[in-house]
């Protein structure tokens, strides 16, 4: 598990204008900007996932430049090998309302059209078609390189703990017989040990089962003389 | 819906929570039983106490834990596949509305500070031996004699709470009618949030259609039973008895009949009294005894000046004590802080001023209440005759419903969302009446707020209040309050079109005891 963020280079954000004339384009809100990352400390990763907190984006399109081999397959003569991985993904429900506006988001591997690796080059393309928001962003963006999201929670142990009982069992048997032992004054270790451990065993099970309703308890030892409320 | 991902992990957090419970328990001794009855073979075991076990009603049992905590759940998580989930996005997503809301919260510690410094009174102290038997023998008639409430005043109105839902304002929201960009909205709320149309709220409410018999207006004593009350009387007894929380929400969808109403709110929140809760109703009671608080004081002078001075539920005023003091002691409550946008308020016991360890928060269920806070309650006390019952279903409602009421938030079901539904759906059916109330300088949602954030409890008459919370619950959504204010508007739209002052609009929506609710919520969503 590679839980660092691979380190990257992110240019801000740059605006997408129509007319690049001066004085035309400054007003001018096309809706849509892009924001480039490199990697100039490592060569080519292969990404897994990228997080990044919205900030009024309403799609994102991801476009990835892989290094070109000569394994690579070639699409046309000006392949580059640029892929889109991401084509407009929604982000926000309705453009116009807040809905998912500032939301955090985990892009993964299931999200990707190609497997990013041997990757130079990422670029997003970010889109706000309605004219209610005066800016639009994504922040910060981390990068991967295994995905986080793989963490399937487990399920709890005494789903399974039938198969698991009757193994474990076994074994301790085998490791109290192999070792005999005796010391003069002690009572039987063995029987001692493979006694605690019943003990133990019992103690786990009963904090395993223990309910969670909780006391409804709001004092601190018996004590809730308050003065005043805290600001913090 | 959900990944596989997604379900895997709701049925994990399903088995966790339920390994617990007590159903686990009971369901494991009924199986034993089962086994011990059943002369078998073993190798059809299984079978037979599966089969055994859904006789005995256990399977329904199991099927109504799972639904209310699949209910729970949808709470809790994002809509959105792919938004990863933080505590403080399941709160408040949107950071000035959240910022909002913490200014809010600020102002309301303020007031009580300086509330207890004024008045020299400390926010908890505990009770003295001679007090607490006292206040233990009149238990049960805590009206009669309360503490002195000549200097107590309500923390905050419906009105202060409007000002702080107007100036929501999106610091990245293009100041409006700027530039021509969109048409400058016609009311007071700003901002932008995604609110049913007529039409999609029509679907929503369809089983509410017209050509739909409703109880609590087609079973009137002038028409005929054998029309519709009859069939519907069978219908709701085969409801109760099959006592499935997804059946029983269907069938209110058309209202609860007067007689069933109690149970079937019951069976829709998944309200089933055992031992254990009269007990910890007991335990609660015992913790009012125990201390005497600030927030009692702010919940008498609530109920003298809301209920007891109300024809209608006067009569109910030690009920609501009985409710509301132990309500604010229920540390169960603190759960809801979960996915509501407030946060609890927190202080230091006396002398230990930020030391972690002695932090508590302050009430001990987190809900400071505001000017009119008992009318939560009031309607309910015509429904439970048992104390415990009646506390009981108000947490539920309180914990699924009213919390969104007063606290600012970007949820659909919030108060800001529904104001915004409110004016939308004026503009959109009423637009002449709405631009005339304007231009008079006489915003609908000055008047139509405070009926919002009561549920409108304690402004119709009760048979009326609990005819549409019986809607809150059937279709999970407070949306039909908009609606009903609406309605209300639009009833009252030739008067209204004659008012030139805030004071005559006031005047003519003042009054609202004769309305029915169920004919005018019909008019207004599919007579046009």
């Amino acid at each position: 598990m590679n839980d660092k963020p691979i380190s990257c280079t992110i240019k801000g954000a740059v605006n997408l204008n129509v007319d690049v004339r001066p004085g035309i384009a400054q007003n001018f809100n096309s809706g849509c900007k892009i924001i480039d990352i490199s990697f100039p400390s490592i060569i080519n990763p292969e990404i897994g996932e990228i997080h990044f907190q919205n900030s009024y984006v309403a799609f994102i399109t991801l476009k990835v430049k892989i290094k070109v081999t000569e394994a690579t397959p070639k699409h046309g003569q000006n392949d580059q090998g640029w892929k889109t991985a991401i084509h407009s993904l929604k982000l926000m429900p309705d453009p116009h309302a807040e809905t998912g506006a500032q939301d955090l988001f985990c892009l993964t591997r299931k999200h990707f059209s190609c497997d990013l690796s041997n990757v130079v080059f990422l670029r997003l393309i970010l889109q706000q078609p309605s004219p209610m928001w005066k800016d639009f962003n994504v922040q910060d963006i981390k990068i991967f390189r295994t995905p986080l999201g793989s963490r399937a929670v487990p399920f709890p142990h005494w789903i399974t703990e039938e198969a698991k009982n009757s193994t474990g069992g076994k074994k301790e048997i085998e490791v109290s017989q192999s070792v005999p032992k005796s010391t003069k004054g002690v009572p039987d270790l063995d029987a001692l040990s493979s006694k605690l451990q019943q003990l133990w065993a019992l103690a786990e099970e009963a904090s395993s089962n223990q309910p969670e309703e909780s006391l409804g308890r709001y004092e601190v030892d018996g004590c809730y003389d308050i003065n005043l409320l805290s600001y913090t | 819906m959900g990944s596989l991902e997604q379900q895997e992990n709701v049925f994990v957090n399903l088995l966790c929570s339920l390994r617990p419970s007590t159903l686990f328990n009971e369901l494991l001794c009924a199986a034993q039983e089962e086994v011990k009855k059943s002369n078998h073979r073993i190798s059809e075991l299984k079978t037979t106490v599966y089969s055994g076990l859904a006789a005995a009603g256990w399977d329904r049992k199991l099927r109504n834990v799972i639904y209310h905590f699949l209910q729970a759940q949808s709470k809790l998580s994002k809509q959105s596949a792919f938004s990863t989930t933080g505590t403080d996005l399941i709160k408040e997503p949107i950071s000035y509305i959240m910022k909002a809301q913490l200014a809010w919260e600020k102002k309301i510690l303020k007031s009580l500070n300086s509330m207890c410094t004024e008045l020299t009174i400390p926010l908890a102290r505990a009770r003295t031996e001679k007090d607490r038997k006292d206040m233990a023998t009149r238990w049960t008639e805590l009206g009669v004699d309360g503490p002195d409430l000549s200097q107590i005043r309500p923390v905050y109105a419906p009105k202060d709470f409007l000002d702080v839902v107007i100036n929501l304002n999106n610091p990245n929201c293009v100041s409006s009618g700027n530039a021509g960009t969109f048409d400058l909205p016609w009311g007071l709320i700003h901002v932008s949030l995604k609110v049913k149309t007529l039409n999609e709220l029509r679907i929503q409410y369809s089983d509410m259609a017209i050509t739909h018999c409703q109880t609590g207006t087609d079973d009137l004593s002038d028409i005929p039973p054998e029309l519709f009350e009859n069939d519907r009387t069978k219908l709701g007894k085969k409801v109760l008895a099959a006592n499935h929380a997804p059946i029983t929400r269907e069938f209110s969808k058309k209202g609860c009949p007067i007689s069933m109403r109690a149970e079937l709110w019951c069976q829709i929140l998944g309200v089933e009294l055992t031992k254990v809760d009269y007990l910890y109703y007991e335990q609660l009671k015992g913790y009012v005894l125990q201390h005497d608080l600030l927030v009692d004081s702010l919940l008498y002078k609530d109920v003298k000046l809301t209920a007891t001075n109300d024809d209608q539920y006067f009569v109910f005023e030690d009920f609501l004590y009985q409710v509301l003091l132990p309500f604010s002691r229920d540390t169960v409550v603190l759960k809801h802080f979960a996915y509501n946008s407030a946060t609890p308020p927190k202080s230091y016991i006396r002398g230990k001023l930020g030391m972690e360890d002695y932090a508590v928060t302050y009430p001990p269920n987190g809900v400071i209440p505001f000017h009119g806070f008992a009318m939560y309650v009031a309607p309910l006390c015509y429904l439970y005759n048992d104390i415990v019952q009646l506390y009981h279903v108000f947490r539920h409602m309180y914990m699924h419903y009213f919390f969104r009421l007063h606290s600012v938030s970007s949820h659909p079901q919030g108060i800001v969302a529904l104001s915004l539904l409110f004016e939308t759906l004026l503009q959109a059916e009423e637009p002449e009446l709405f631009y005339h109330l304007k231009q008079v300088n006489c915003q609908p949602l000055k008047i139509a707020f405070k009926w919002l954030m009561r549920a409108f409890s304690g402004f119709l008459s009760s048979d009326q209040v609990l005819l549409l919370w019986d809607r809150i619950l059937a279709f999970d959504s407070l949306e039909i309050l908009p609606v009903l204010a609406v309605a209300i508007f639009s009833f009252r739209k030739t008067n209204l079109l004659k008012v030139q002052s805030m004071n005559t609009a006031e005047a003519v929506l003042a009054d609202l005891f004769t309305l029915q609710v169920v004919p005018l919520l019909q008019l207004s969503l599919f007579s046009k």
